[in-house]
């Protein structure tokens, strides 16, 4: 079993070290390369130094203690444990049951569990590099502020963060596996549906039980005495979930209980084994039949959607209707509508994206922004502005990178058509851009509902968002167009390349660009009574910045995808 | 109709086309031939605006297809070697598409459209998604969409590599019709038997030059020369030997 593993394995690991010496035998490869390592190595140095000026503001200026502060670290791990849950759930539909590699290998004399085996630790490491790096910044931040001994870094990425990252994972493609089994009796749109209602109760109940806002009012009671063992306060379910053991487990050990400690760290790798022997066997015995049933489910979304009747009956959608619009125009239109709303990879995607700002909308409006400190309003309402950002950051990199990758070796037909690579640029890019613009208009209006009455900050916000939605989307297309790959049309695999986690990198960039941009006339906003002439231009100065950074954005997003598009197919 | 003037492409080192000539008339059936890896779709990328020459001209009639390559690329109707189409449209949407790429007014699109389908035979699955397309089929779609705008000059590589009998026949007789309508074709095939049934001229590239140019009237005295079989004749051309064989052509 271990030699056909290993195997499979050198056999990756040849093809990628292929692909990488390939890349930097040419200068621009060499470059391009340089250019990657560079803004991975500052973007984990960025993550390193904001977690400990992060740590130092919560703990010195704001004052909240150990207990609240490891109770919201316990928070974020949660929503980051069901994000990793989630996406690799799609990234291993894609890469376990979809890929052309799969069906080549399914017919090879190679035992379906190792292929499953491999092909899980594939997906897992595929969906994860960012969370990797983004754990690693914050680890060395959190440790050096807590001036940790040196064994304490290894000790928590290999026996915590690790095992973490991989029972969430692990779980998907159990998760995912058993979908697929019920999938073989039930509609797959309402099991579906199913999940993503479990996945929202799952959120909001967690969030309603550990109740942030009590559990801060709680310890406040206490005040100064916020480094207490609150413990007592901590809701029973809490103690069944890996992101306490996670918390607790650091927790404990700044307080020199090591045992404890020691314990939690115990307990999350027993779980992560007992879940790993889970998922070989439900893969031993159930891998084949789930890759059965997801090949039969590209027949049922493509021949039973009644949704898809529609549209073929529905004459604005048919190709036999004459538009008002241009020809050309028309066609690419209603090719790019098909090919998005027939990919169960695009809509289903879009429909959880769409959820997540439905709750996103309905948990912002609680928020209470007027009840707290001027260096709190100005954090919380910067936090709000800032996740509005990284929704459309999101957004865009899933499906404006991919964009132009997706028409894959089809492109041969616009390519040697009489269309203009201009013409080509703008038909794939503005309509995305429209849609993310709409949306962020939507997103910052249900944000600043709970602040109506301050009416300059609606107003600069809004034009603000345009600029960020404009640099963001130029920033996703341009860096899809720069590492433009016409071999891959899976876009959930082109949305998670190395080329996207550069793009991913660079958006972060841009929005503590935007934080730092937006704090000084925000903050000065909530210190003064009334707004002055120079807050005023202070505003405004904010915004010509932005402006600017969008219009160079998008210049150069333009330039890169018209040299891109005019190369050699 | 078609002229390629000193026309080179080079990948880094490599000399894929290497300073190549050609001028095709108008309504002529050019059949491009030569061994794997010589050129040939090369070449066709270079016509098609797929790939930019390093060096040389292409012109389509009197249009140079690197300064004006829009105007260029109406006139061609070019159909490749590997038919990728988009797999969520229907056969029949993506024959819309193309129409509409190539500007047709939609009435004029129906027409050509009924009929292109009656001609290719492909009207039982043209209303399925391609991606449940045979190579076969993917081909005939293909053939079709190309035509659809009327094209002066029909581009085609290896039209005929992977089809079934019934699907080669058939784009053997549209290939036929559309030459004897006054369209000018050319074709790349390895095929010899069929650059033979359909060619009026032939030209056989190697190692990214043009060793070997002819029309058919000669091409069946120097088949003569060589046991009656084109297959002889290829193989002593594309072994260096393309010099003699011209020498004593001209003798």
């Amino acid at each position: 079993m271990i030699s056909d593993l290993l195997q499979l394995l050198k056999f990756k690991f040849k093809l990628s070290y292929n692909s990488a010496t390939k890349s930097i035998k040419t200068i621009g490869g060499a470059f391009q390369t340089i250019i990657s390592t560079f803004i991975f190595l500052a973007f984990g140095v960025g993550v390193f130094l904001f977690t400990k000026t992060a740590l130092h503001l919560v703990l010195e200026q704001l004052n909240i203690g150990l207990f609240l502060l490891h109770r919201f670290i316990s928070m974020i791990l949660f929503v980051f444990f069901l994000s990793i849950n989630a996406g690799n759930m799609i990234v291993a539909f894609s890469m376990i049951f979809k890929s052309r590699e799969v069906s080549e290998l399914m017919t090879k004399p190679i035992e379906h569990s190792k292929l499953f085996i491999f092909k899980m630790f594939e997906s897992i490491f595929y969906s994860s590099p960012v969370f990797l790096l983004v754990g690693l910044g914050v680890l060395a931040g959190y440790g050096t502020y807590f001036n940790m001994p040196l064994f304490f870094y290894p000790l928590v990425f290999l026996f915590l963060f690790l095992p973490f990252v991989f029972i969430s994972a692990i779980l998907g493609i159990i998760e995912l596996i058993l979908l697929l089994q019920l999938a073989r009796k039930f509609e797959i749109k309402k099991i579906a549906t199913g999940v993503i209602i479990v996945y929202l109760i799952s959120l909001i109940g967690f969030f309603q039980i550990t109740n942030p806002k009590n559990l801060v009012n709680s310890v406040m009671n206490y005040y100064p005495n916020i480094n207490f063992d609150f413990h007592f306060l901590d809701p029973k379910l809490l103690i069944f979930l890996p992101n306490h053991w996670f918390s607790e487990a650091i927790l404990l050990f700044i307080r020199n209980d090591f045992n404890l400690s020691f314990q939690y760290i115990l307990m999350i790798n027993l779980v992560f084994l007992t879940i790993f022997i889970a998922a070989i066997a439900v893969g031993t015995k159930f891998y084949y039949s789930s890759f059965s049933c997801a090949l039969q489910l590209k027949n049922i979304f493509s021949r039973h959607d009644k949704r898809e009747k529609m549209f073929r009956n529905n004459s604005i959608f048919n190709f036999t209707y004459d538009s008002p619009f241009e020809k050309q125009t028309e066609v690419i239109l209603k090719k790019e509508f098909y090919q998005f709303f027939r990919d169960p990879a695009q809509w289903i995607h879009l429909s959880v994206i769409i959820f997540l700002i439905i709750l996103f909308i309905t948990s912002i409006a609680k928020v209470d922004l007027m009840a707290t400190l001027p260096l709190m309003q100005s954090a919380t309402y910067l936090i709000i502005f800032i996740f509005n950002a990284f929704l459309i950051s999101s957004i865009t990199l899933r499906f404006l990178y991919p964009i132009i990758s997706i028409e894959a070796e089809a492109f041969w037909k616009i390519k040697s058509s009489p269309l203009k690579i201009e013409k080509i640029i703008k038909l794939k890019f503005f309509p995305s851009f429209l849609a993310t613009l709409i949306l962020s208009e939507v997103l910052n209006f249900f944000s600043h509902l709970p602040i109506r009455e301050h009416t300059i900050l609606f107003i600069t916000s809004s034009i603000n968002i345009i600029f960020a939605s404009t640099t963001l989307s130029a920033i996703n297309f341009g860096m899809g167009s720069y590492f433009i790959t016409f071999n891959e049309k899976n876009p959930v695999k082109i949305a998670s390349s190395q080329g996207a986690t550069i793009a991913f990198l660079i958006n972060l960039i841009y929005l503590i660009l935007l934080v730092i941009v937006l704090f000084i006339p925000i903050n000065e906003y909530f210190s003064q009574s009334i707004v002055s002439d120079n807050l005023k231009i202070k505003f405004i100065f904010s915004s010509l910045i932005l402006l600017i950074t969008s219009v160079i954005s998008l210049i150069i997003s333009f330039v890169v995808s018209k040299k891109k598009l005019s190369s050699d197919f | 109709m078609l002229k390629l003037a000193n026309v080179t492409k080079k990948f880094g080192d490599f000399v894929a086309v290497d300073n190549i000539n050609l001028d095709i008339k108008k309504g002529e059936f050019f059949g491009f031939l030569g061994p794997n890896g010589a050129g040939k779709t090369t070449t066709i990328k270079m016509i098609t605006g797929l790939y930019t020459p390093t060096s040389g001209k292409i012109y389509v009639g009197d249009i140079d297809t690197q300064k004006f390559p829009v105007e260029a690329k109406m006139r061609i109707g070019y159909v490749p070697d590997e038919p990728f189409l988009y797999d969520k449209l229907t056969g029949l949407e993506y024959l819309y598409f193309s129409g509409g790429l190539y500007k047709l007014d939609k009435k004029l699109l129906h027409e050509r459209i009924k009929t292109i389908i009656d001609q290719l035979e492909i009207d039982n699955w043209i209303n399925k998604f391609t991606e449940e397309y045979s190579r076969g089929m993917r081909q005939r779609v293909a053939i079709a969409s190309a035509l659809l705008h009327n094209p002066e000059l029909i581009v085609i590589d290896e039209p005929i590599v992977g089809l079934d009998p019934q699907s080669a026949i058939i784009v053997k007789n549209i290939l036929k019709q559309k030459s004897k309508e006054g369209s000018t074709i050319f074709m790349s095939t390895h095929l010899l038997s069929i650059a033979e049934e359909l060619c009026d001229r032939i030209a056989i590239i190697k190692d990214g030059r043009i060793i070997f140019e002819t029309n058919s009237a000669f091409l069946e005295q120097l088949k003569s020369q060589h046991d009656g079989k084109f297959e002889h004749l290829f193989l002593q051309i594309t072994q260096n030997k393309a010099e003699d064989i011209s020498k004593s052509n001209e003798s």
